[in-house]
């Protein structure tokens, strides 16, 4: 069941009971599955726990990512879709984070069978404005291209990697253990691609499409998912509940766990 | 806050617990910051207002210290560095732009800091800026480093494709030295290469009336009908009314980009070849013109659909490069194929039927060399001397040009009548003729057998008992013989020189009795000689298919023979077989 190659590519590892319902905690941009550390042992007790990184980050198998796949949320989701099928699980509590929730409704679409509720954690369906729609996403192109910069002035850390493109060969090879292993370092490549795939994305059209019914955790604060985004989200989910969280940021899995925890469980009625 | 921390001074002196503290928190070498949970700023040192051009009052409880970062700084922090600052307390030298208060950026360094009370909760934020142009020049190195060494890359690999190109279409021409079939592989190469299409037009300037001849072909299979379709549509609207191949001639490779179908709509009156532009592809292509002697011999025609890159000005140069390849090799192959049927023509009308014999069966095959490229000085002949002996020859002429053919007509001419004028021995004949060619000052070295057919008792009258063949072989491969009981032998006999070394050389002769129903059969080399084969492995086989053919008919022994040996010889081969009546 377990052991397969979705399993090793994604990093998989479960926790909580064998039997249980499941439940998969998804990443969203720029970490791993550490951000959930604090929020999943509250699960462990009744459910089947099951956390993953997404190609590209964390300890997922590194050298299974290509630009040219990763560069839509379409290719996460179908991740996601292989690893429920590997693992072989039904009933499925999809809790994603960011833009991962975007990738949970795109898995859901492809099969809304196997999943029984999704969790959307800060979600946006279009991170860029769009005025002839009047949709506010919260930001410019400019902006989206203001974050490519910041990630490329920032691989100071990677110049190790980097140095054999320097030298002449930019064909990479493995990267170095140490740059892996170091909490939510990600490849500035797999991060500009990532970023794109991300902020220029638009699943409106999506939304309406969903049938899995699903929870929407609202920040206050939020700048990357404002809570006019949040609610949008909401109009567009049916059968969604969209629930106002008191942690401010863009990150209550790490900022405020216990708030996020205990939503989940309320809304999944398992107080 | 009820418990009001240390740094909630709202004056610009941030801490005020100790003159000291304050001291090093004004004269730290960078700007500090300090934040509560929600990211309000409630502290600052003068170095921050420094940098930032803010004032304290414009900070201090009104601004979210994120505000003095670019908005790509802030998702960069939102999405990377919060969840790090938040599991492991503090993230150090992250390359951003402070936002001052005239709209400038300024390159700085961040650290951020959780702070904690004394039970260990987090009660905000510190934050240092250091200014950092620095660092960024050489993160700006770095990154132009990387780029530069990924264009370098970039610029290898297409330098090496460009090259594969020349190579390939060097090798499709050279293939053949038929023109239809090394254009058909130079179309092939171009899409596999470089086009989504071609089209490939010869044009031979010394025969204006003749329809242009074309190849095509598609990267898609699917698609080929349709590009086939299009050739054959041009090629009979000749190039005036064509979208690619109007314009004078004499004009160089062209590049067209950004062809619209409004051009194509223009340019293109006839509704199915529009149709096929939409079905094959157009987006951009090069139509590359091939000159010899100043006159037009080629256009070919590379496209590009629109889903595609367009063709760019390397491209052109490729196709000009091309272009120039083709031109050399279309006149060659045109030139050779005139001069090769010349030689065939003036070959064949040297070699004659035999003349018929009532005592002997004759009959004579030639066949050109199997790849059309080469003309041979092969020869055979048969003819009547004057005391009725009836002489037969094969003959090989060295070289393989219209210069052999001519050599070989004359030797034969010399041995034909010499042979006719005089009733010598064979060896005479081959003596004299040897002489003669030396004498007229003809430079020809040719290997060759002359056969006498002797009958001292004509046919039908007592005592007749078959006849004997008598021959010289100047250096020739020797004849064979095949019984009425079916056994084929090699009639190995010491052979003489070549005709052309030396004249003075004695010549001998040999003899062999022949009785009705014997077969002699004489040929060139190319029915015994393969690449790797030594020359017994050859009359080996030669023997192998002989053996049994007495009761086929003499044509059908030939034709046999032929079929089974001559097949894919690289030369040309002559075949002369007599049988006794």
């Amino acid at each position: 069941m377990t052991g397969g190659e979705v399993v090793r590519r994604n990093n998989v590892h479960e926790s909580g009971q064998r039997h249980g319902q499941p439940i998969v905690f998804a990443h969203g941009y720029g970490c791993d599955q550490e951000m959930w550390r604090h929020v999943t042992p509250t699960f462990e007790s009744d459910y089947r726990v099951i956390v993953f990184d997404h190609v590209g980050f964390g300890g997922s198998d590194l050298g299974a990512w290509d630009a040219e796949r990763y560069a839509t949320l379409q290719a996460y989701a179908a991740d996601v879709v292989q690893l429920v099928h590997e693992m072989d699980l039904v009933d499925v509590v999809f809790v994603g984070h960011s833009v991962a929730s975007m990738i949970g409704v795109l898995a859901s679409l492809t099969e809304p069978d196997r999943f029984a509720n999704l969790v959307l954690v800060g979600p946006s369906p279009r991170y860029i404005d769009d005025p002839r729609t009047d949709y506010t996403g919260g930001f410019s192109a400019e902006d989206i291209d203001g974050l490519l910069e910041t990630l490329e002035n920032n691989q100071l850390g990677w110049a190790a990697a980097m140095a054999p493109a320097i030298m002449g060969n930019a064909d990479r090879p493995e990267l170095a253990d140490e740059l892996q292993n170091s909490f939510c370092r990600t490849d500035p490549r797999v991060a500009n691609t990532f970023a794109r795939a991300t902020f220029l994305s638009d699943n409106r059209a999506d939304l309406a499409r969903v049938t899995t019914p699903s929870l929407i955790l609202q920040c206050a604060e939020d700048a990357i998912a404002p809570e006019a985004v949040g609610r949008y989200t909401h109009e567009h989910l049916r059968g969604s509940q969209l629930v106002y969280l008191k942690a401010t940021g863009h990150c209550p899995n790490l900022s405020a766990p216990a708030e996020v925890a205990s939503a989940i469980r309320s809304y999944l009625g398992r107080t | 806050m009820s418990d009001r921390a240390p740094w909630d001074d709202p004056s610009c002196g941030g801490p005020t617990q100790s003159s000291d503290w304050r001291r090093s928190w004004e004269s730290a070498p960078c700007g500090l910051v300090d934040a509560d949970l929600d990211g309000l700023i409630v502290a600052v040192n003068g170095r921050a207002c420094e940098l930032s051009g803010f004032t304290v009052p414009e900070l201090v409880g009104r601004k979210n210290w994120l505000d003095l970062l670019s908005v790509g700084n802030r998702m960069f922090y939102d999405t990377q560095l919060a969840p790090v600052l938040l599991l492991e307390g503090s993230i150090s030298e992250i390359m951003v732009d402070v936002v001052t208060r005239g709209g400038d950026r300024l390159p700085a360094l961040l650290t951020v800091d959780l702070l904690r009370d004394e039970t260990g909760a987090t009660r905000g934020t510190r934050v240092a800026l250091m200014p950092a142009r620095d660092r960024r020049q050489f993160e700006i190195s770095l990154r132009n480093a990387r780029d530069a060494a990924e264009r370098a890359d970039r610029a290898r690999a297409t330098a090496l494709r460009r090259l594969e190109l020349q190579a390939d279409a060097t090798e499709a021409l050279a293939s053949s030295t038929d023109l239809d079939t090394a254009v058909d592989r130079l179309a092939q190469v171009l899409v596999a290469r470089l086009a989504g299409w071609c089209v490939i037009f010869t044009v031979d300037p010394s025969d204006p009336s003749a329809p242009m001849r074309w190849t095509a072909a598609h990267a898609d299979p699917d698609r080929q009908v349709a590009v086939e379709r299009v050739a054959e549509l041009w090629s009979r609207d000749r190039p005036a009314s064509n979208l690619f191949l109007g314009g004078p001639t004499g004009r160089p490779t062209t590049l067209m980009t950004g062809i619209s179908e409004h051009l194509i709509d223009d340019a293109t009156a006839d509704v199915e070849l529009r149709a096929l532009y939409q079905a094959v592809g157009v987006g951009s292509a090069v139509v590359a013109p091939s000159y010899a002697r100043g006159e037009r011999v080629a256009v070919t025609i590379v496209v590009r659909g629109n889903g595609q890159p367009a063709f760019v000005e390397e491209d052109r140069a490729d196709m000009a490069e091309v272009a120039g390849r083709t031109g050399i090799f279309v006149d060659s192959a045109r030139r050779f194929a005139r001069e090769h049927a010349n030689s065939m023509t003036l070959q064949q009308s040297l070699l004659t039927a035999p003349p018929s014999i009532p005592a002997l069966e004759i009959a004579v095959r030639y066949i050109p060399a199997q790849d059309g490229a080469q003309v041979g000085g092969d020869w055979y002949d048969a003819f009547v001397q004057p005391d009725g002996a009836t002489v037969v020859a094969i003959g090989d002429v060295m070289g393989h040009d219209i210069a052999a053919a001519a050599a070989m007509g004359q030797i034969r001419g010399i041995i034909r009548t010499i042979g006719h004028t005089i009733a010598g021995q064979p060896s005479d004949t081959l003596t004299r003729a040897d002489l003669a060619a030396r004498g007229l000052q003809t430079a020809v070295i040719a290997s060759a057998i002359l056969a006498r057919v002797e009958d001292p008792v004509p046919r039908g009258e007592p005592g007749h008992d078959g006849v004997t063949l008598r021959w010289s072989n100047a250096g020739h491969p020797p004849p064979l013989l095949v019984t009425t009981t079916g056994e084929a032998t090699v009639l190995a006999r010491p052979t003489d020189v070549l005709l052309g070394v030396d004249p003075h050389r004695p010549r001998h002769d040999h003899e062999v009795r022949l009785t009705a129903g014997d077969t002699v059969v004489l040929y060139t080399d190319g029915l015994i000689e393969r690449p790797h084969q030594d020359i017994d492995e050859g009359l080996r086989r030669l023997a192998d298919a002989l053996a049994g053919k007495h009761a086929v008919t003499l044509g059908s022994l030939c034709d046999s023979v032929l079929d089974r040996l001559g097949s894919g010889s690289r030369d040309d081969i002559a075949m002369l077989a007599l049988r006794v009546r």
